[in-house]
């Protein structure tokens, strides 16, 4: 089963062609990465510019795959969460297309898809694993019994992890994103630096949060000579890091002691992290649970796990019906 | 509104605080009020979104920072809250790129973050809060109306 995926909740605009959910032909994703020297995205945030990609992006990747659109054995397309003029683009396109060419359509949540980025990276992975999503939009702890069936463990319950990530390095003048360049600055520091707080530290919550951290790097700053934070720099970036780290891990590895589950599958744009990579393998070392993460083109927002989440759920015969709306705070469950 | 202090503003001593003072602010607005938030990272703009929901019936669990998203909704309460966060924005122009006009005639109560940022866009009829940090803990929050 042949499935074009399309992606478009945030900043990227993505289409992919997958085979029978497992298979990438293509993952086409419209990235803000060359527009790094402007210091952001240009010319303008995604919105109503999904507009103008979807089609050129569309086409990208079926001829990436070396398909036509009558190669095409169904549709999906992401319908939440994210922004609403953003999601309508790519579920309406999709819809279109469903509806044109009479091939089935499922409408998919995009936090089913960081799910399905795993099952898709590796193809022996069974349904059962806890999932550590981290990007600059959602922090969560799920569950996975069975593909669909969820239980939500742990979330932020202000900033998400990625968004942490961005912030300290806008406040501390690094480069964009933020992520990569923190983790890259932090290599040459010292992580023991400056003691961070750990929020919510209390073994009984699973719950992260992460405003109080960015308010302390913002103080720590504001508190001392900019001489002082320019020598340190490196020390200040891998100090926060290790905290930040550090949250995600101590949560982590008390859902993992309290489920039982036996892998855990990293997922989202800070899965990329080479500290919480390697924090996480040692914990997982430790309790002897495997540790997979998806390659980064499938961490970042991407059309090929939209693919791969919506052909589980036709190739189950389930189907969304055309009249599905866009739905900016859907939850996963 | 006439009942706040408007000069000197008020200082919030917590988190807490700052959630409460939301509270009352949302007890004296109208439900279809658009409100400018400004100030720093860390001064407690999120928190105070997250008390105006609160005080709307909407469950303060709910409401987290849409820096990546641009724009929350929560629906379930008395009244939608529209809760907006420009900082990513680039120019004033990105606003209507990322469909936030749309919002402007909806009913609802508005809440935009990093409202600089969205230049003429911003509704000139509005709320207006700046966030000031103290210390460690203390938050200075100024009130004013503009129209």
């Amino acid at each position: 089963m042949i499935i074009l995926g399309l992606e478009t909740s945030c900043d990227e605009t993505s289409a992919a062609v997958v085979v029978d959910g497992r298979r990438v032909l293509s993952n086409v994703i419209h990235s803000q990465l060359v527009h790094r020297r402007f210091g952001g995205v240009v010319p303008e945030l995604a919105g109503r510019e999904h507009i103008r990609r979807i089609v050129p992006i569309m086409n990208e990747a079926l001829g990436a795959a070396g398909k036509t659109l009558a190669d095409i054995d169904g549709f999906a397309a992401t319908f939440g969460p994210g922004l609403v003029g953003a999601l309508l683009v790519g579920l309406s396109f999709a819809k279109a297309l469903a509806y044109s060419t009479g091939r089935p359509f499922y409408a998919v949540n995009h936090l089913e898809g960081h799910i399905a980025a795993n099952l898709l990276a590796h193809e022996e992975l069974g349904e059962e694993f806890l999932t550590l999503l981290v990007s600059g939009g959602h922090t969560m702890l799920v569950g996975v019994n069975g593909f669909g069936n969820y239980t939500v463990m742990g979330r932020s319950l202000d900033d998400a992890s990625g968004e942490a990530f961005d912030k300290v390095a806008k406040i501390l003048g690094l480069g964009y994103p933020g992520g990569a360049a923190i983790d890259d600055l932090a290599k040459t520091g010292n992580p023991a630096y400056i003691r961070f707080p750990r929020a919510l530290p209390d073994p009984a919550r699973i719950d992260f949060s992460f405003s109080g951290l960015k308010t302390a790097v913002a103080l720590y700053v504001k508190n001392h000579p900019p001489e002082e934070i320019q020598h340190h720099l490196a020390d200040i970036a891998a100090s926060f890091q290790e905290a930040a780290v550090d949250a995600l891990c101590d949560k982590t590895v008390i859902a993992l002691r309290r489920t039982g589950l036996s892998v855990l599958a990293l997922s989202g744009g800070v899965a990329a992290n080479s500290r919480l990579r390697a924090k996480l393998q040692a914990a997982c070392d430790h309790l002897g649970v495997r540790l997979v993460y998806p390659p980064s083109e499938l961490c970042t927002d991407n059309a090929a796990m939209i693919a791969a989440a919506g052909a589980i759920h036709l190739l189950r015969g389930e189907q969304s019906p055309f009249d599905i709306n866009a739905i900016p705070y859907q939850k996963l469950i | 509104m006439d009942c706040l202090p408007l000069e000197t503003g008020l200082v919030s001593r917590s988190l807490e605080e700052t959630e409460c003072l939301a509270e009352h602010f949302y007890r004296m607005i109208r439900p279809d009020a658009v409100v400018a938030l400004f100030g720093p990272l860390g001064a407690g703009k999120t928190c105070f979104v997250r008390g105006v929901a609160k005080a709307a019936g909407i469950d303060p669990v709910e409401v987290g920072s849409p820096s990546f998203t641009l724009i929350n909704e929560y629906p379930g309460g008395e009244t939608p809250v529209f809760h907006f966060d420009l900082y990513r924005l680039k120019s004033p122009a990105e606003f209507y790129a990322i469909g936030g006009d749309d919002y402007l005639n909806r009913s609802g109560i508005i809440l935009i973050e990093w409202a600089e940022n969205g230049g003429e866009y911003i509704p000139r009829k509005r709320f207006n809060v700046r966030f000031e940090i103290v210390d460690e803990r203390s938050r200075r929050l100024t009130f004013s109306r503009s129209d």
